[in-house]
């Protein structure tokens, strides 16, 4: 139960001050992540996580999944618990190997909920901002859509250009949102025969 | 002892009243937490409190500048009046004015006799005082006393002397045990102060203000592309590449740790460094920024903050009040004394107290007098958007994805494309 609970941390936990916490522990002088890689004798120099250009958005990628983990294992532990007992007990007397029984009963017994999973992920990941804004700014290597629609609005106040910038973010959005339904629709329909 | 403050209170309350209003009033200023800036801008404040019977209550924006400005332009536009007096950057009068209160109105005509002319010529825009000087400033370069004269160089004159310098002295310290030993740190950030630290490197290889005074777009040179590249190859050699994320307070953490042998940095850090919880008390020099090359110049950019109160205040008359006592003489010079903030008014840089306080103030006055200005006045309210493209152009530039020739182009077809549109 505990253990169940701390997993919920990195979601608890305000963006704002994870990101931060996050730069800190990325930073280049006295990061401990740098320090750590540095003792077990990964990397010769520190690497600055945040501010060079091949990194920086491997490093807010990074620190997005550590966030959002413990949302999709919920969502997953939700769908496994409600599995039926029924199938599972024929496959066994059957004799099914259980590598078998995950993909042929598990996996297709889990679709929906990692489905809809995903499609809160592919959401929130379209209109991430708050974590990028922390640990790199305004540097145009980790820009996202919302990052740049509040450039527009909010910095050069061009309400005009931010505005119709939000609104295609907003049908962007939508429109992966669609495809990505009938897809996964036609796939469960192609999975189900 | 407390009821003679009372009495005073009351008497000075009464006599404020003579302004407008009956009683003690609540204001709100907005002070900027570099540094020791918000503590500074507390004791100021109580200060004036005490004398006036006031209250006042002190908000600290965020450190950089860029966010700063969005945090003031969204209240302003929402013509709240959450904030009575505002500290703004140099280059932003044209960029609030509409929003801002006509100080001449309470303060008289004259309120801005004394202080730098090149800072007040900036602040009366349409014939309308929107900001009083408050602190001036000017890039300045940090160097170790200590580690220079350990290792037999010079204070450089040039960026390459600088490079020379700096590449010899980290070494040489790497190699006896610190690793940690930096070259040179500056604010490479993808934000206002990278603006202001490209344009001193390319205005001192004579390679202009990005954009001139006539509103010219002046970037495409040689010179600027020869002063990025040279900055170009500090990245990973004299300078962390960590330094493309650092404001200036990274920076500051980095040199007063005592892992730094060259800063780029505003001169409130010699107060800090010179102070009991620092590294490198007692080791730092202060000296004017290098020239790029022989035939180069030294280039300062120019800095520094002023007080401003908002049109929407409900309280004008008292805020301005506010301001002319924080910007006043009095104010200027304790803050110049005890956190080295450049004052703007002439004669305190001959006061004999605040030079023994801060040397530089007296050696370096050429400097602050003759600071490179940002070309905010010549593109007006576009200046966001060039800044924010030499901003986003540099690192570019710096972490070697362009080289400089190429980028100075690509910045011209964009600064060009802007000024179509705006200015």
């Amino acid at each position: 139960m505990i253990v169940r609970a701390a997993v919920l941390i990195p979601w608890a936990i305000p963006t704002i001050v994870s990101a931060q916490m996050w730069a800190w522990m990325l930073n280049d002088q006295f990061g401990i992540i740098n320090h750590l890689l540095m003792v077990v004798g990964i990397i010769d120099n520190p690497i600055a996580w945040t501010a060079s250009a091949t990194y920086s958005m491997w490093a807010v990628i990074m620190v997005d999944v550590w966030k959002t983990i413990p949302f999709v294992a919920l969502l997953v532990l939700a769908a496994l618990q409600m599995l039926p007992k029924d199938c599972y007990e024929a496959a066994e007397v059957d004799g099914i190997h259980p590598v078998r029984v995950f993909f042929k009963v598990t996996l297709p017994l889990i679709t929906p909920a990692l489905m809809v999973a995903v499609i809160f992920r592919l959401l929130d990941a379209l209109r991430v901002f708050d974590v990028i804004y922390v640990l790199t700014s305004n540097s145009t290597s980790t820009m996202s859509m919302s990052a740049y629609a509040r450039q527009k609005l909010v910095e050069f106040q061009d309400v005009g250009y931010g505005s119709a910038a939000s609104t295609l973010l907003f049908l962007i959005i939508a429109l992966a949102t669609v495809a990505y339904l009938y897809l996964g629709r036609k796939q469960i329909q192609v999975g189900g025969d | 002892m407390k009821k003679t403050l009372l009495t005073s209170a009351i008497a000075l309350a009464s006599l404020a009243s003579t302004t407008g209003s009956a009683q003690a009033v609540e204001l709100t200023i907005s002070c900027g937490a570099v540094g020791a800036e918000l503590t500074l801008c507390q004791e100021g404040v109580r200060a004036w409190e005490e004398k006036t019977g006031h209250s006042v209550d002190v908000v600290s924006t965020p450190n950089s500048s860029t966010e700063r400005l969005s945090l003031y332009q969204q209240i302003l536009s929402a013509n709240s009046s959450d904030i009575d007096v505002m500290q703004i950057d140099v280059v932003w009068p044209g960029l609030l004015a509409n929003h801002l209160f006509d100080l001449r109105e309470v303060l008289g005509d004259d309120a801005a006799a004394g202080h730098f002319e090149t800072i007040v010529v900036n602040n009366p825009i349409d014939d309308r005082l929107v900001a009083m000087p408050w602190f001036t400033d000017a890039g300045v370069l940090y160097y170790r006393e200590d580690l220079l004269e350990k290792h037999g160089h010079e204070v450089p004159t040039t960026w390459q002397d600088l490079t020379e310098i700096a590449r010899d002295i980290q070494n040489a310290e790497r190699e006896a045990g610190n690793s940690r030993m930096q070259g040179f740190v500056f604010q490479g950030r993808a934000y206002e102060g990278l603006t202001v630290n490209a344009l001193e490197w390319v205005a001192s290889f004579g390679g202009g203000t990005v954009v001139d005074n006539d509103g010219e777009v002046t970037i495409n040179n040689e010179r600027a592309a020869q002063a990025l590249d040279l900055a170009a190859s500090w990245i990973g050699d004299i300078s962390p590449e960590g330094v493309l994320n650092y404001t200036e307070e990274e920076a500051r953490g980095v040199f007063q740790g005592g892992n730094a042998v060259f800063m780029r940095n505003w001169p409130y850090e010699w107060a800090l460094a010179q102070s009991d919880d620092s590294d490198v008390r007692g080791k730092v020099g202060v000296v004017q920024l290098p020239a790029g090359g022989e035939e180069g110049q030294s280039a300062a950019g120019l800095g520094g903050w002023n007080l401003a109160v908002s049109r929407y205040s409900e309280h004008p008359d008292i805020a301005a009040d506010l301001v002319a006592y924080l910007t006043g003489e009095e104010e200027q010079k304790r803050r110049a004394i005890q956190a080295s903030y450049n004052p703007t008014i002439d004669a305190l840089y001959q006061d004999q107290e605040v030079l023994e306080a801060v040397p530089f103030f007296g050696t370096l006055y050429d400097t602050f007098t003759n600071a490179v200005a940002r070309p905010s006045a010549p593109t007006g309210g576009a200046y966001r958007r060039v800044s924010n493209a030499f901003f986003s152009t540099s690192p570019d530039v710096l972490s070697g994805t362009k080289d400089g020739a190429q980028a100075v182009a690509d910045l011209e077809g964009e600064l060009l494309r802007l000024k179509r549109r705006n200015w």
